[in-house]
């Protein structure tokens, strides 16, 4: 018989759904075996043992630029490629290092470009960051770049796949969801990893692979919250359905409870879930309501924060569902992948970007949730020095697209523990290769576990007689970007 | 005709049946008795030692080998009877926190009491015993109900093997069995069980108004009629076969597959018995020399792998996935094991090498499929299986009987016309060769205006066909004159030019100096792009300067294609002549290198759909495709192809295409140094001159003495009326065949390659690091394919359990069918069903520890209830196939 | 199936056992199942009789969330099917591994992008959303609720017996069906008050066409108590 079966002696969590709902916590319905419900309101615990020393940060905001975020024209300075533009990639770059994948494998020419966004030092840290960036720029001083991030895929599929759950094939549960099932959930009214996408930027695809709970309990899955009339699927009543109608129904079913002859503590856990359910209905809607916010908050994030389902609002919404205890909230920005013409696409996504990027550091230090809040901000891979076909126009007109490139890119994180004002690991001076301090996916996902308070060594799950881990077999701590 | 050895994966699906005689091992009375290596020790081993001390080498620590008896024994680790002797159990007891097993870092513990178990094993000579679920079954007897089960019986009828050892194993225990559910709830519980429906209204006042014995019997007799019964049942294997309607990656486009789920749950409602069940799925394909097509349709079981479409991947990356998934697809819903664990090192506690694992891939490595999807056509990744109407197919055949009889009249024809052919030449004297349907001269980049050098005309039709260039072009020496000189990615379209289906005969001829020799370079193509469209079209490609020529549906698994021995010559003119007949076979594709037929290697020979884009294939539907595409995206061209590799800094010239074939004299004739344009027109076997000039840049003189006949082909393909019947009445069949089949639906299905694609080791799983060549065998541990069956030289052995019964011991298929039996039980509550032979395989993992799959391995908990869970499988495999109840 | 074992009751003699045997490895008392998602979904239209008995053929596309699709980042367009095709049984729903049916995955059914031989069971508020708003649910609870005022007019406690009767497959207990009526008259005089609820009730949820001939109140009132039952726990169960 399979675990349903067994009267309540699990905790109940909310169920895997596309667009389920995270480890939402609710009453530890059922102690063990006692048949007596725990009051509601009291919150899921994650497994026993965790964490396993004192955590750094309680949550995490990953801000991810799905499709390959060029590092060129954003963090990682090079003004030899300027000077070199139009030059040959040389070979010693061609051998030995990874081969030259991808579309542009083909190409009979690999002419260097250089970011023609030009770059500035900012704050005491002196970090260098692109104009495209002029928002951001001034929380440098809080910011931890990683200029030696380097992964295993370079496709968008697997790449994306590997950087949310540490393999590039599907089956595996994201980061997301092994903090709802290891850490449990603050908040009993919401999920305690939630997904939001901005609206209608389709460029490479998502799948909810990305926020699975792949061999997980389930109810440890992503939840999107969508910018439509039911953020998360089925909330409102149906037509001609109303309050008043649901109380009835709760009201029925306690009735019909008190006759059945099944055993009390199964049907007492479906009852709660309707509790829960319509108790959603209201908590929900509340929290996605940006017009709460005061208008000095709402201008940190710039002028797209009113607009439902964009970037700016997304992050706001990430600060709101931060501060009522949501364990993991990951946004994606599809769009970066650039391959035909930065000069057109860039500039636009970026200002969609800086602002609210920025405005969310700034409100998470103005409500002090800065410290214990681990902000992260990356892409699957970073996009090759040289240009993908012709290079077109001259100066600033100059029309190029680059290729995937997994080699290098960059990232930065910023709170929950993080060193602020640090500049960590170097790419070579074409921005090919990591020459110093390379940061794999790995070692990213075991500093993130780390500042949560886990070991990634000793965080494991058994499924079909292996201790499977998010690191997998690799990873290690970046202690140097440790606070 | 040799009798053909049955590929490899034949055997495969025999050894899967076969390997069946594996669950086994003695029954284990209650506590007090010896101590069970399967059951007691070997978990306690597997799940702390076997990490630094088990079957893989390269983790091994200590030189200390626990999974095998001799490596325990030799160095004093185990000492039988001994105990104390025994360094195992000194190292687990110590106190001292270096030599202390397992060691503190390895987060591994061994608990006081396993240790005891550990101690009272060595202590009755630690016999090592095969793991349960590799041992075949012997039949266990069946207990018999105790004086004290009397009242117990009475709410609790024996009604055979299961109750009674239910019975048993409670009163072992200390428990009862609950009190007979009500006949609602058996009603309600056992419809859902079949049928996944809840019983309607009339059927419960039936049943309940029925006081009869068998008002029970009559229940499940009706349900298990029902066509209800298919269809609950493929629910289940559809999760083990990761059935869905979309390819699962990248795009993830709708993957047209259905057939196969109408085919899943016919094959429950057909009772299909298990190993046909299963030997179908995975070789339906090489049963017979004409397989049916429901046996080739099961083994789409095989192609629902996810597939990506991403541009820039690598297709053998991907296509190694596949081979992957398969193994895991497999060994976890037939076999019940973990066998993807041996990627990309030994397996870490089940008795499995990492060379075994790629011994295993040979049998699913053999398929012709690219390993993507396509992003611009709709087209089915190859190998398919085209599913028609039974009328459609019957016309189908006959119309292939057909064109055969054409075929074999046309080459009548042309072994008994010379005579005919004599006498026309007296007549009208010799025939004149093929003439051109386009012809470019290129002359064209000599112009002054740079846009003007990149417009090619037609010198047969001015007017139309012209070419056009995509970046600009400098004039450079041709053959004759100016020629056409492309550097980079340049590349010329000839838009409605070239338009030809695989029925229709034609061929393409140039003169071309290559500067460089490249890799897979594409010269000349008629295709929307390589790789995102699976090269549908014709195409000359140039591999480190050998030509190649194919045509593709879908490559490369629906396609044909050769690849000259020869080679041809760099920074030197050479004339190259790619010729096709409309057979969509390889024969009908020749090469030529200065008018000489060249040697070539057959890179694939099965084209069995049109190389043309199709609206009604969904080749143009906005929906499916992101990258939709329009006719005109579709142009002969020469160079430039998206997202490919092009032939670079190489000059073209005298660009001729013909809608016929070819004659090797026709094809000499052209091979022969161009003469100054005007001149060209007198040439030809109407002069029937010949002349010994010797080119500069051809450097060679042409045969001095004229072929006999030389005309002779040409004159009966186009002058000689019954020779153009005969040609007309072929090509019009080979049309009328490619519609028919042009409207079936098609279908992912297993077929295998020849010549086999070899199988390497792959150094960490990685794609492009093979080791050794390894060839299709099956791993030692559970089952070495026995010599009886056909050698697994071939592809994908299978074993049949039914159709060799000598091979297949009375013991049936336990293994099989214990696995079976525990997921099986697992789906109604634990409890067996007897339902129709075919039932949803797959493994079970019988413990709650949120296992999601193969339970039969080492770490696999023990089934607590393992005489139930072997009993079945043995009474199952003894019985002939049927309805049981 | 006809074995003692299995015809079991899923309340064990003794209550211990559920302790010692929580996995019901014994077989000592009957096995106790949350339905599979496909057969929820099948139950609900198999009782409100929608279902349509056609086996096989190319997939089809029952109701989905608007333009789930395009929120989701996926790129595929999402054309839901007509007729009879939004009530065939869940096995020949489109399946999308990047998208999987949310009704199916929300009662755990797997994403099919690897060999999976054991579903999960969970229970979450997201599965009485679903069952109480998701439009299958609404619309197969009003077809059963306009065939029971046909079949039993005027007669409410016949309507509510048959209603419980579908739904669990036993008869209710006098206790049980006073609650039902109860609630079948409260609903009455809520909907009677609010007739343009009663009609958006029944003419805004799923395409099934409402039986205008039926006093809208009675229909929508019946659909609520429908609706409660569909939604119970022993309606999800098979023990």
């Amino acid at each position: 018989m399979t675990s349903a079966s067994r009267p309540l002696n699990r905790r109940q969590m909310l169920a895997r759904t596309a667009l389920g709902m995270g480890g939402m916590a609710f009453a530890d319905l059922l102690a063990e075996e006692t048949g007596s419900a725990r009051p509601l309101g009291t919150v899921r615990p994650g497994i026993s043992g965790l964490p396993h020393f004192a955590p750094r940060a309680k949550r995490v905001i990953c801000l991810f630029m799905s499709g390959g975020m060029t590092h060129l024209e954003t963090f990682d300075h090079k003004p030899l490629l300027n000077e070199r533009v139009g030059q040959e990639l040389p070979d010693s770059f061609k051998k030995g290092r990874s081969v030259l994948l991808g579309m542009s494998g083909n190409q009979a020419k690999f002419p260097l470009v250089g970011s023609w966004i030009p770059f500035q030092q900012h704050g005491k840290s002196g970090a260098w960051l692109s104009d495209a960036f002029p928002h951001l720029a001034t929380m440098a001083d809080d910011m931890c770049f990683i200029k030696s991030m380097h992964s295993d895929a370079v496709n968008h599929d697997p790449a994306m796949t590997f950087m949310s759950t540490g393999a590039q094939l599907p089956g595996r549960p994201s980061m997301g969801a092994w903090l709802s099932y290891g850490l449990g959930s603050l908040n009993d009214n919401l999920p305690s990893f939630v997904v939001l996408i901005t609206k209608g930027a389709v460029d490479q695809p998502l799948s909810t692979r990305l926020w699975d709970s792949g061999f997980l309990p389930t109810q440890n899955q992503g939840v999107q919250l969508r910018a439509a009339k039911d953020p998360v699927l089925f909330l409102s009543n149906p037509a001609g359905v109303s309050e008043a109608n649901n109380r009835r129904a709760i009201r029925a079913l306690q009735e019909l409870q008190a006759q059945s002859d099944a055993p009390e503590a199964a049907l007492q856990a479906r009852l709660e879930q309707y509790e829960m359910a319509f108790r959603m209905q209201t908590s929900v809607p509340e929290v996605t309501d940006l017009t709460q916010e005061p208008e000095t908050v709402k201008a940190l994030y710039g002028p797209e924060v009113s607009t439902p389902g964009t970037f700016a609002a997304n992050c706001l919404l990430a600060r709101r569902l931060a501060q009522r205890g949501v364990r993991y909230i990951q946004l994606y920005q599809p769009g970066w992948d650039m391959h035909g013409n930065i000069l057109r696409d860039f500039k636009g996504l970026s200002s969609r970007v800086d602002q609210p990027a920025a405005g969310l550091l700034q409100d998470l230090k103005n409500q002090g949730m800065l410290e214990d809040t681990l902000v992260v901000f990356t892409s699957e891979f970073g996009r090759t020095c040289y240009s993908q076909g012709r290079l077109r126009g001259t100066g600033s007109q100059m029309e190029y697209g680059r290729e995937h490139h997994r080699d290098c890119f960059s990232s930065w994180l910023a709170g929950g523990g993080v060193k602020p004002g640090v500049s960590y690991g170097e790419t070579d001076e074409l921005g090919f290769g990591v020459a110093k301090d390379p940061v794999h996916v790995h070692d990213l996902h075991a500093t993130m576990l780390h500042l949560l308070g886990i070991d990634h060594e000793r965080f494991t799950f058994r499924f079909q007689g292996r201790d499977f881990r998010l690191t997998d077999v690799a990873g290690k701590v970046v202690t140097p970007v440790l606070a | 005709m040799p009798k053909r050895l049955p590929p490899p994966t034949h055997a495969l699906a025999r050894w899967f049946a076969l390997a069946a005689t594996l669950v086994g091992g003695s029954v284990q009375g209650a506590s007090g008795s010896p101590v069970s290596f399967n059951f007691q020790v070997q978990p306690i081993l597997a799940g702390s030692c076997y990490q630094c001390h088990g079957p893989d080498e390269k983790q091994r620590k200590g030189d200390l080998r626990l999974d095998v008896r001799e490596d325990a024994l030799k160095d004093g680790a185990i000492v039988p009877g001994k105990p104390e002797a025994s360094s195992l159990i000194e190292r687990l007891f110590t106190s001292d926190g270096d030599e202390v097993m397992p060691p503190p870092d390895s987060h591994k513990t061994i608990d006081g009491p396993q240790r005891e178990v550990l101690k009272q094993w060595i202590a009755e000579g630690a016999p090592y015993e095969r793991h349960w679920s590799f041992t075949p079954p012997k039949s266990p007897a069946v207990p018999q109900p105790k004086a004290a089960d009397a009242k117990i019986i009475e709410t609790f009828p024996v009604t055979g093997p299961v109750d009674a050892f239910v019975l048993d194993h409670l009163r072992v225990k200390g428990h009862q069995p609950a009190l007979p559910a009500s006949r609602e709830r058996w009603l309600r519980r056992v419809t859902f069980d079949l049928t996944g429906l809840p019983p309607t209204l009339p059927e419960m006042d039936a049943f309940l108004a029925d006081t009869s014995p068998q008002a029970y019997e009559a229940v499940v007799d009706r349900l298990l009629a029902s066509q209800r019964y298919g269809e609950r049942m493929a629910s289940d294997w559809l999760d083990a076969a990761r059935y869905a309607d979309s390819y699962g990656r990248h795009e993830d486009a709708e993957s047209i597959v259905w057939p196969y789920r109408d085919w899943v749950i016919q094959a429950f409602n057909d009772n299909l018995p298990y190993d046909q069940f299963i030997v179908q799925q995975t070789a339906g394909d090489q049963l017979s020399a004409r397989p049916k097509t429901a046996e080739v349709l099961a083994t789409t079981f095989n192609r629902l792998v996810p597939q990506s479409n991403e541009a820039g991947s690598n297709e053998d990356e991907f296509r190694q996935e596949h081979v992957a998934d398969r193994i895991k697809t497999n060994s976890t819903a037939i076999l019940g094991l973990t066998l993807e664990c041996a990627r990309c090192h030994d397996h870490k506690y089940d008795p499995l090498t990492q060379r075994e694992y790629y011994q295993m891939a040979a049998f699913f490595n053999n398929i012709s499929e690219l390993g993507l999807f396509p992003r611009q056509t709709a087209g089915i990744p190859a190998p398919g299986l085209l599913l028609m109407s039974p009328a459609d197919e019957e016309r189908n055949l006959q119309m292939l009987q057909e064109i055969k009889q054409a075929e074999a009249a046309w080459d009548a024809l042309q072994s008994s016309s010379r005579g005919r052919y004599h006498a026309w030449v007296e007549d009208h004297g010799n025939p004149p060769p093929a003439a051109p349907v386009a012809h470019y001269e290129f002359e064209s980049v000599g112009e002054k205006k740079r846009g003007q050098r990149k417009i090619f005309s037609d010198t047969l039709h001015p007017d139309k066909n012209t070419g056009v260039a995509r970046q600009s072009i400098e004039p450079s020496e041709g053959v004759r004159g100016l020629g056409l000189r492309f550097e980079d990615d340049n590349g010329a379209r000839f838009p409605h030019v070239g338009v030809f289906r695989r029925s229709d005969p034609f061929s393409i001829a140039l003169w071309i100096r290559p500067e460089e020799s490249q890799s897979r370079a594409v010269v000349i193509h008629r295709t929307r792009s390589g790789l995102d469209a699976a090269s549908r079209g014709y195409e000359l490609l140039l591999n480190e300067l050998h030509p190649e020529f194919s045509l593709s549906h879908y490559a490369p698994g629906n396609s044909i294609r050769i690849r000259s021995k020869a080679a041809i010559p760099l920074k030197a003119w050479t004339h190259v002549i790619a010729s096709y007949d409309g057979s969509s076979r390889s024969t009908g594709l020749r090469l030529f290198i200065n008018g000489q037929a060249v040697e070539a290697e057959v890179m694939s020979d099965h084209l069995y759909r049109d190389i043309v884009y199709r609206p009604e294939w969904g080749d143009y539907d906005a929906v499916r495709l992101q990258d939709n595409i329009d006719e005109e995206d579709v142009a002969l061209s020469i160079g430039y192809r998206p997202n490919d590799k092009i032939i670079k800094n190489a000059t073209f010239d005298d660009f001729k295409i013909f809608d016929k074939t070819l004659s090797p004299n026709e094809a000499a004739l052209l091979a022969l140094p161009p003469q100054p344009p005007k001149k060209q027109e007198e040439r030809g076997f109407l002069a029937g001159i010949w002349y010994g000039l010797t080119h500069p840049f051809v450097g060679r003189a042409p045969d001095a003495t004229p072929a006999p006949d030389a005309g002779y082909e040409a004159w009966l393909r186009d002058q000689d009326p019954q020779g153009q019947a005969a040609l007309k009445k072929l090509h019009d069949l080979r049309t009328a065949q490619d519609n028919l089949v042009n409207q079936a639906r098609e279908i992912m299905v297993m077929r295998e390659m020849e010549p086999r694609r070899p199988t390497y080791v792959l150094a960490r799983g990685q794609f492009d690091q093979p080791g050794d060549q390894v060839f299709p065998e099956t791993p030692a541990s559970i089952l070495r394919c026995p010599q009886s069956f056909p050698q697994p030289s071939g592809p994908r052995p299978l074993v049949c359990g039914q159709t060799e019964p000598a091979h297949r011991p009375r013991g049936g298929q336990p293994h099989l069918a214990g696995v079976l039996r525990a997921r099986h039980c697992r789906h109604h509550g634990g409890f067996w069903h007897p339902g129709r032979t075919a039932h949803p395989p797959g493994a079970s993992g019988l413990a709650g520890n949120g296992f999601h799959g193969p339970g039969l391995g080492c770490e696999a908990t023990v089934p607590h209830a393992r005489a139930l869970l072997r009993l079945p499988a043995v009474f199952h495999a003894a019985r002939s196939p049927g309805a049981e109840r | 199936m006809l074995s003692s074992a299995y015809r079991q009751s899923s309340t064990p003699l003794d209550p211990q056992v559920l302790k010692d045997d929580p996995d019901n490895r014994l077989l000592a008392r009957g096995p106790r199942h949350r339905l599979a998602a496909e057969m929820i979904r099948d139950n609900a239209l198999a009782i409100s009789g929608l279902l349509a008995p056609t086996m096989g053929g190319p997939p089809v596309r029952p109701y989905l969330p608007d333009n789930l699709y395009e929120d989701s980042g996926v790129q595929m367009t999402y054309k839901q099917s007509h007729g009879e095709a939004l009530w065939r049984r869940s096995l020949y729903t489109f399946w999308k591994r990047t998208l999987p049916p949310p009704t199916m995955t929300i009662f755990d059914a797997p994403s099919r992008e690897f060999c999976l031989t054991r579903r999960e069971t969970t229970s979450t508020p997201m599965q009485s959303l679903a069952m109480m708003n998701a439009p299958e649910f609404v619309e197969a609870a009003r077809a059963l609720a306009e065939r029971l005022i046909k079949a039993h007019p005027q007669d409410r406690t016949a309507q509510v017996t048959e209603a419980f009767r579908l739904v669990t497959s036993r008869n209710p207990r006098p206790g049980e069906t006073a609650v039902l009526l109860k609630l079948l008259e409260e609903e009455q005089l809520h909907y009677s008050q609010a007739p343009q609820d009663a009609e958006a009730l029944r003419q805004k949820n799923g395409e099934h066409p409402a039986n205008l001939d039926l006093p809208g109140a009675e229909v929508a009132a019946t659909t609520m108590v429908i609706r409660v039952l569909l939604g119970s726990e022993e309606a999800l169960l098979k023990e």
